[in-house]
């Protein structure tokens, strides 16, 4: 496996979605291959990274605003209901 | 997930009927997810807020119409996901670069800075500056990488669950998560990188990227 196709390759790699024997070729290039493996590394610690970021919380404001919207509509939908009825 | 996702359908099943409190529950659960994938994807407080709005209003009204072939959970995210995109679009004169591709093919893609990280990079800066850092990546990236991005490696979806809610390819999912993850270690590199490393960098351009 050259350099180029590692790279093509790799996302796959971590996903775990690459055939079995391609897994087999990879590790060995890495095993090898300095600069595939730091690229491979890091890659890795990137979604690492983003994944354990934390989520911002609702501001209260935003999160009465929705409540209030959608209750408006929920109203003025039964009302409608109501009145066909 | 699956027992959130059959707790959901029992949910679902009665906002249909009419009980509101039921919908509530359902928008308590996932306003945050909402809200935090609309703030990263468009860098902006104010866009989170109205993608929020606009997401699940439009679930309330076509509740009905729900056929439950996926979970409650990524039915809302898709549609939350292209009110973003939406918006995203409208206010692309906004952002330097381009919405839906990069200059270059993906198959002429090469790392252009390769040097190993500190152990624990991000004791170099503070909690903020770390956030900063992990923002501005992701803002640079055109916004349809940003998004298969998100979905996938922090939200966790399958590409099969992406392509439906971005209507691309599988094939298209999966080499944009490629190239989004090789961009966004580029960028990271250049804050993250062990100081003294030995480093191979490929293009000069690169060679001296700012730390602030």
């Amino acid at each position: 496996m050259t350099c180029k196709t590692l790279l093509t390759r790799m996302s796959r790699y971590i996903d775990g979605d690459l055939e079995e024997e391609l897994c087999v070729q990879l590790k060995k290039h890495l095993r090898g291959c300095d600069r595939c493996k730091i690229v491979f590394d890091t890659t890795r610690r990137t979604i690492g990274f983003y994944r354990a970021g934390k989520p911002y919380e609702i501001p209260r404001g935003v999160h009465a605003r929705l409540q209030r919207a959608l209750r408006r509509q929920w109203k003025s939908s039964s009302q409608k209901k109501s009145s066909r009825a | 997930m699956e027992q959130s996702s059959y707790r959901d359908q029992a949910l679902v099943s009665k906002a249909k009927a009419g009980d509101y409190p039921a919908f509530e529950t359902l928008v308590e659960r996932y306003e945050r997810k909402v809200y935090n994938m609309a703030y990263r994807l468009t860098g902006n407080r104010e866009d989170a807020e109205d993608v929020l709005q606009e997401t699940f209003l439009k679930a309330f009204q076509n509740l009905k119409r729900f056929r439950e072939e996926s979970s409650f959970y990524t039915w809302v995210m898709r549609i939350g996901v292209n009110a973003t995109l939406m918006r995203l679009r409208k206010g692309v004169h906004r952002n330097a670069v381009s919405l839906d591709e990069f200059a270059d093919d993906e198959r002429n893609f090469h790392p252009r800075l390769v040097v190993s990280w500190e152990a624990n990079p991000e004791q170099k800066y503070s909690r903020l500056e770390n956030e900063g850092i992990l923002r501005r990546a992701i803002q640079r990236l055109p916004a349809i990488y940003r998004t298969v991005f998100w979905l996938r490696d922090v939200e966790e979806f399958s590409n099969e669950e992406v392509a439906r809610m971005l209507n691309l390819s599988v094939f298209a999912v999966k080499s944009r998560l490629m190239r989004a993850r090789l961009e966004l270690r580029e960028r990271l590199t250049a804050y993250y990188r062990k100081k003294g490393a030995p480093h191979d960098v490929q293009n000069a351009a690169h060679s001296h990227v700012a730390i602030h």
